[in-house]
């Protein structure tokens, strides 16, 4: 069985399957119809330069693809580098510097099929050995790169011939062509060791300054092996952490394109016929995590309690303006399509909630529950409005406000009862196995359940979707009854640009397409 | 004592200051909580990962083996490499300091004359009506908040009107035109915040000094007001203004840090603020130096001139 669609598609091929998948999707109303109006628009004009607000630029930033930490960085890295697999709108693989790949049998060995088109910026030909030495190093002993925890699954590579390469995996895993889609698994090129200020991937753009937190300038790669853009001459990033300032900039014309906008900044831009927002449903959550193995959340009755306090529907009206929608006990998203469809939303319900902490002996206890803006913005807001809806059913929150940079070390599975938030994540088992497996790092529920476990082990060798299906749907239905999460809400990812430019579409996996706005982007002066 | 001598005494006075600031500052980042490892990492913080990181970065050697090392390391002008990009963090400090210096010269160049002005004109005619409308003026402008300006100033020059760049992208290909664009509004913006402080003190040392015998001869005895207040009042009051001239500028170039994040400028406060965000330590280290030897240096041209204006403090009795 092969799983490329058919022959090696020029990105041009591509990009118009890509606007028709879209469509669809805008058709079952999962982007709004204002996400973009750029569709099916004149042909695309090379030249110009663009400036890009990125919401944040630190002394971290790197070109060094692994330690990728936020997705400002991503969004440079993905203009420099390119992927081996990249991800449709609609969460699939799609071939990109590789053009093909095949399982045997039990999906435990992979064999990948490159491009033979492809250059360097160094002018150095792609090959086996740069996938072999990319991924190796994200793998190493030595490796300090968060890809680790998935990418120590490959076992072995071996270069087949030199655009051919064959995986020897530790265990059957189907989900290996979309985990080569990672933000962080770039493409460098062999015996790269040298990353700061230069670099040379593959990508659309090449790199002209890269000094962190202070001058991002990217020019046109003129020998991409894509056959549609990159259109623009020069493109600049500019790292506006506040949120205000960088609306401001857009509105004031200083910048083209904003990532990340603020949801109350939204109604302003739409009232501006100057001004195009794009919006993009996805996975990307904010949760409460509730420890199984500590008081008082070990006990159902106080996760149940807890799950059914939660007014979601306010939380996304109020905190998140209507830019999301609200989620079940289970990490899975609506967008996903291993949805489970059958499980019924939980509802803000207080006699139940009411019902099951008196169950449990804490009625008007108070229970202390930690929170910070450090997972991601609006969630002290939003854990102020489960206070308040938690209150009218007989549960006392006792809210700690933590300061963001000692949330993750000083709280995080480490308190009985929590807020959180994760990434989105184009298939379950990315999200499963890392946060819900037994003695899993980032296991932050410790939630334990040696039935789950095997359906991950299982899920993950299965390559028939409809079995997979099932498989995926019990984990959620596991979670939902017994697990110590709660999703308040799947949060829209908003972005924005000026209308003279064209070409970014809206991307459930990341902002401004998926970080590759720049790809195909071009100004219409 | 001679004035060479009292001038070398304040400045070994400072540099032992700073070595006292450097050893306070180092403390103080050992006792956050955290550290580079586990800023950088964030939620994906595994015990495997801090302490891979630990390790490329030195970070379980003992404290006062890093802080001697550091320090060594300044004297002969290394102020290392930051933890986190591995990039010489004095090089960075000091195209940051240039940024945050260009910013607070202007603010000077504007400010200082303005609140100078503004204080004789007061001082000339004290509890006067334009006394009383100064003294309002500079209560109003004390009691808004900076950020507030700030905001008020781009929505409308920036957002609505569209003259001004809202956001400040310092590139160094930059000339004087482009640099008085994108510095309008900051400038303003901090004008506004030291000029009130700069005013009064200027008024309150004048009229001290009009009230004492000398002054009222040299008005007896028929010298025209502007003269009286230039050539002797404002001498004789300069001290006190020197001072809180000093203390302003140096404000400027540390603690604007809220100014410089709404305009998105690049200057040392900031650099500072990220850097503890993600603890790295040198960084933060060879900002807080560069604070403290601005506070110092600004504090002993405070005195030259308090020094070089008055004879008394030359000669004490």
């Amino acid at each position: 069985m092969s799983l490329s669609n058919g022959g090696p598609p020029s990105p041009v091929d591509f990009s118009v399957s890509r606007r028709t998948i879209l469509k669809g999707f805008a058709g079952a109303g999962l982007l709004l119809p204002f996400a973009n109006a750029g569709f099916a628009q004149a042909a695309p004009k090379k030249g110009g330069k663009l400036v890009v607000a990125l919401n944040a630029w630190t002394s971290s930033d790197t070109l060094d693809p692994g330690n990728f930490y936020d997705s400002n960085n991503a969004m440079v890295g993905f203009a420099v580098y390119d992927l081996l697999v990249n991800r449709g709108p609609d969460l699939k693989a799609i071939p990109w510097l590789a053009e093909s790949w095949e399982p045997n049998a039990d999906a435990s060995e992979w064999v990948f099929k490159l491009r033979s088109d492809v250059t360097f910026h160094s002018g150095k030909r792609f090959g086996a050995d740069d996938v072999i030495y990319s991924y190796t190093r994200l793998k190493s002993d030595k490796s300090t790169s968060p890809t680790k925890a998935f990418m120590s699954q490959i076992k072995e590579m071996k270069k087949v011939d030199d655009h051919t390469v064959r995986f020897v995996l530790d265990a059957p895993n189907a989900d290996l062509p979309i985990t080569f889609s990672d933000t962080r698994v770039h493409i460098v090129e062999d015996g790269a060791t040298e990353f700061l200020g230069k670099a040379s991937g593959t990508g659309p753009f090449k790199v002209k300054t890269f000094e962190p937190a202070q001058s991002y300038v990217l020019t046109r790669n003129d020998h991409y092996w894509g056959s549609g853009g990159p259109y623009v001459d020069e493109i600049e990033y500019v790292g506006i952490p506040d949120r205000t300032a960088r609306v401001n900039a857009l509105l004031s014309g200083d910048v083209d394109i904003v990532m990340d906008l603020d949801p109350t900044a939204v109604p302003v831009l739409q009232a501006n016929p100057d001004m195009v927002v794009l919006n993009a449903k996805s996975g990307t959550h904010v949760n409460v995590a509730m420890m199984l193995d500590m008081d008082p959340t070990s006990k159902n009755d106080v996760r149940m309690a807890m799950k059914y306090a939660i007014d979601r529907e306010a939380i996304v009206q109020n905190v998140y303006k209507g830019f999301g929608v609200v989620g079940n006990d289970h990490p899975i998203a609506p967008i996903d399509p291993f949805y489970n469809k059958e499980i019924p939303q939980r509802a803000y319900d207080p006699d139940k909630a009411r019902f099951h902490i008196k169950k449990a002996g804490l009625e008007n206890t108070k229970l202390p529950f930690y929170t910070s803006d450090a997972p991601r913005n609006g969630c002290v807001a939003a854990t102020q409005v489960y206070q308040q809806s938690a209150a009218k059913c007989g549960i006392n929150l006792d809210l700690q406000q933590i300061p963001a940079d000692s949330y993750w070390e000083k709280v995080w599975i480490k308190q009985p009862m929590l807020i959180s938030s994760w990434d989105g994540r184009p298939v379950p088992d990315l999200i499963l196995s890392i946060a819900y497996k037994t003695g899993g790092d980032y296991n932050e529920t410790h939630w334990k359940n040696d039935k789950f476990d095997k359906l991950l082990v299982e899920g993950r060798g299965t390559l028939d979707f409809a079995k997979r299906y099932e498989i995926y749907g019990e984990c959620q239905r596991m979670l939902q009854d017994d697990g110590g999460v709660a999703v308040m809400t799947f949060l829209d990812i908003l972005d924005a640009h000026a209308s003279h430019v064209k070409g970014i579409k809206a991307h459930p996996s990341g902002n401004l397409d998926f970080f590759q706005f720049a790809t195909n982007v071009w100004v219409d002066a | 004592m001679y004035m060479p001598l009292l001038i070398a005494q304040r400045a070994a006075i400072g540099v032992a200051t700073l070595m006292l600031v450097s050893l306070l500052v180092f403390v103080g980042t050992e006792i956050l909580p955290g550290d580079v490892a586990t800023a950088i990492l964030g939620q994906g913080a595994t015990p495997e990962l801090v302490s891979a990181l630990h390790v490329r970065l030195h970070l379980d050697d003992p404290a006062y083996l890093r802080y001697l090392h550091w320090l060594g390391n300044l004297l002969v002008g290394d102020a290392g490499q930051s933890l986190v990009n591995r990039l010489d963090v004095g090089a960075t400090a000091l195209a940051r300091a240039q940024n945050s210096l260009i910013l607070t010269c202007s603010t000077a160049a504007v400010a200082v004359p303005l609140s100078l002005l503004l204080g004789l004109i007061a001082a000339s005619r004290p509890n006067s009506k334009v006394d009383r409308a100064i003294s309002a003026f500079s209560v109003f402008m004390i009691s808004i908040p900076d950020f507030l300006l700030a905001i008020l100033l781009v929505t409308l020059f920036a957002v609505k009107l569209g003259w001004l760049p809202s956001i400040a992208r310092i590139r160094s290909s930059y000339d004087l035109f482009d640099w008085l664009r994108v510095l309008v509004l900051p400038v303003t913006t901090l004008t506004f915040a030291v000029l009130p402080h700069m005013a009064r003190m200027t008024r309150t040392a004048v009229l001290e000094v009009l009230e004492t015998p000398a002054l009222e001869m040299a008005t007896l005895k028929g010298l025209p007001r502007w003269r009286v207040l230039v050539v002797h009042a404002l001498p004789n009051a300069l001290g006190p203004i020197a001072n809180v001239i000093a203390l302003n500028l140096a404000y400027l170039i540390s603690g604007v840090v809220v100014i410089e994040t709404l305009f998105n400028f690049p200057g040392l406060g900031r650099y500072m603020v990220d850097a503890v965000t993600i603890r790295d330590v040198p960084a933060v280290q060879i900002c807080a130096m560069l604070f403290c030897a601005a506070y110092i240096v600004l504090n002993l041209a405070a005195d030259i001139v308090a020094i070089v204006a008055n004879p008394r403090v030359r000669y004490p009795r």
